[in-house]
């Protein structure tokens, strides 16, 4: 009796996933086989032909786009801007999660406060920190101010500064996301824990280190590798301020992909450059991943 | 001697005056149960003792010294708490061994200490466990252990047994009073459960509404309740209350209410007023034929090994609560005279709940 019923509920069952899985099937497996097929091919758009017609050319832009500098530099370069973000965005995002889990006055005003840089839409914290820097800008004037002389820097067109307003525009937009997850982690750290180290005789340095940070170990990798993933993709600060440039100085690996997929056509030149960093991202996520979390089970 | 004094404690939270006033006297030694219903301010009170929050006026002294800017690490005492409070990262070695850690001491010294305590409160077999892995009861010994490491000077149990299912409850119990007996340390103890402070405490502060309302040995406590409140809350059966008029009746006085009518030898003279007589179910002796202070009907028995205990009827909707040796066995439906013990009534004040007779 039991298991035809547990048979009709599992035919049931995939009668009520179908419409999802069909859905996926065409927004996740289609494209994924199409971008495939994409880099192993010469499908190049803008030369008139139509991409049944492109001619199977193996791992050669694999080949090729490994052995363009640009597009090596793009990678170093976005690890760059994202390990920075991230350490920096790290720490005061911890720093504030542990003020706010405090007894603070005024939580209820300054919490909304903090997040809302989450809220803002790209294109409107590029447009902001295009003023805040631009040559007559804020920034130029405060420093101009301060050293007591003429500043005017261009940020955006100046060759080792322009990466600054990109690092510090993604600080500012993503630092609410850690906080907000290792709040939630430090607020699920149960108060008896924390007073029975206090009253054993551990200062606040030696409950943090002993108590809060391997409890929050688990929740620091899942934080740090959401951050990460946002970070690898950088992109619209990107195109909002700089274009890329000066030269190709902030071109990061999603600029690159862009550029010359969208200006230059070469759409199976740049399917192959999306899975080499898909599968190297998707490597050392799972080795981050499993080395901090894997000594707990 | 250690001593420890609480003089003018007040706490409020926005307008809510959790602590009025409290003056408390804790000697070295002391078994001291702080009990009260919830919201009484108890556990704000042990918060404060131990340092986890400030009292906005008043005076805390340990051994005659101020220790109200002390932060709870530098108060040497032990706490534990209801939820345990262990660290579920560490295993139950380290947790006991925490507060030997944290200053720096010498491994093996940690260890041989871990192993004595251990031994002690016969724990060994876990010590290598996570305390997930372990039970209520168990993870309350390692609280408790872990609290010993330090050697402090007061012990601060905060409803300490609230996990535990009754069974469990009673054990412990005896460890915790085990413990006192072999530590001969003070221990605070707060809980809303009055019977584990009848049966281990040897001194018993009551609280109400932030108020200390009475202090003593549980006896006397008992013998001798200062309120209504107090004589309701103290004991393991609650009291029998019947509310009525005092009428003097030249030397003597007459109680009258709810179908009693009661002869007050010895209280007298007391002036005519509203009261509330409160007698304790032991306290009732049922007679067939000399009882003197009422008439009331048996309406049921139960059976509680060592003793009966019986609902009387005395009124329409009026009952007593009256508990007998097993010997003592009347019928369902029999109607029967009874008395109260003389010097065992208690009257109190209708108005403020106030004794009347002392």
């Amino acid at each position: 009796m039991s298991n035809q019923i547990k048979r009709k509920t599992l035919q049931l069952n995939k009668v009520m996933l179908l419409p999802t899985n069909v859905i996926m099937f065409f927004l996740i497996i289609i494209p994924t086989i199409l971008v495939i097929w994409f880099s192993l091919v010469n499908y190049q758009p803008n030369l008139g032909l139509n991409f049944w017609q492109s001619k199977f050319i193996f791992l050669e832009n694999y080949i090729k786009i490994l052995q363009d500098k640009a597009f090596l530099y793009a990678f170093l370069r976005t690890i760059i801007i994202s390990v920075i973000c991230i350490i920096v965005e790290f720490v005061i995002g911890l720093l504030i999660a542990s003020i706010l889990s405090g007894e603070i006055l005024g939580k209820k005003i300054i919490f909304p406060i903090l997040i809302i840089p989450l809220m803002i839409p790209p294109i409107v914290v590029g447009n902001n920190f295009w003023l805040i820097f631009s040559a007559n800008g804020p920034v130029n004037q405060i420093i101009s101010n301060i050293l007591n002389r003429e500043f005017t820097v261009s940020w955006f067109s100046h060759p080792q500064f322009s990466i600054i307003p990109i690092i510090l525009s993604e600080i500012w937009h993503w630092y609410p996301l850690i906080f907000l997850i290792l709040f939630s982690g430090l607020a699920n750290i149960s108060i008896s824990e924390i007073r029975a180290a206090q009253i054993l005789g551990a200062n606040e340095w030696q409950i943090f280190w002993r108590i809060k940070f391997p409890k929050l170990k688990g929740i620091i990798a899942i934080a740090l590798v959401i951050r990460m993933m946002e970070a690898l993709k950088v992109f619209d600060i990107i195109h909002l301020l700089t274009r890329g440039g000066p030269g190709t100085n902030t071109e990061t690996i999603s600029y690159y992909l862009f550029k010359y997929g969208f200006q230059y056509g070469r759409v199976s030149y740049i399917s192959a450059g999306a899975w080499i960093i898909l599968f190297i991202s998707l490597i050392s996520f799972s080795l981050a991943l499993r080395s901090i979390l894997g000594k707990e089970r | 001697m250690p001593e420890l004094v609480l003089k003018n404690i007040s706490k409020k939270y926005g307008s809510n005056q959790v602590l009025d006033n409290v003056n408390l006297q804790i000697h070295d030694g002391d078994f001291c149960m702080i009990v009260g219903p919830s919201g009484s301010g108890k556990t704000t009170l042990l918060n404060i003792i131990a340092g986890f929050s400030k009292p906005d006026d008043g005076e805390i002294m340990f051994d005659g010294k101020p220790v109200n800017q002390l932060p709870p690490r530098d108060r040497n005492i032990g706490m534990v708490f209801q939820e345990y409070g262990l660290f579920s990262h560490m295993t139950v070695r380290k947790n006991i061994a925490f507060g030997l850690e944290i200053k720096k001491n010498n491994k093996k010294d940690i260890e041989k200490r871990v192993t004595e305590i251990a031994d002690w409160l016969k724990i060994r077999k876990l010590l290598d466990k996570k305390p997930a892995f372990i039970s209520g009861g168990e993870a309350q010994r390692v609280a408790i252990g872990r609290t010993l490491i330090n050697d402090p000077v007061f012990f601060l149990f905060d409803e300490p047994l609230g996990n535990l299912d009754a069974n469990l409850r009673s054990e412990m119990l005896t460890e915790i009073k085990r413990l006192h007996i072999n530590l001969k340390k003070t221990f605070i103890y707060v809980t809303h459960d009055q019977e584990q402070a009848l049966s281990i405490a040897n001194r018993v502060v009551i609280m109400r509404e932030g108020k200390v309302i009475q202090e003593g040995h549980p006896k006397e406590i008992y013998k001798n309740p200062k309120n209504i409140f107090v004589a309701d809350f103290f004991g393991i059966q609650a009291m029998n209350l019947v509310e009525g008029d005092i009428i003097p009746q030249g030397n003597d006085s007459l109680f009258k209410g709810e179908g009693l009518n009661v002869k007050l030898k010895k209280y007298s003279p007391l002036r005519r007023t509203r009261a509330i007589l409160g007698i304790r179910p032991e306290d009732i002796i049922l007679e067939k034929k000399a009882g003197e202070d009422g008439i009331g009907t048996i309406s049921s028995i139960e059976f509680l090994g060592d003793v009966n205990q019986i609902y009387l009827m005395i009124e329409n909707g009026k009952f007593l609560i009256v508990v007998t040796s097993p010997e003592v066995k009347p019928e369902v439906g029999e109607k029967v005279k009874i008395s109260l013990k003389d010097n065992k009534i208690f009257l109190f004040s209708k108005e403020n709940g106030g004794r009347l007779n002392t």
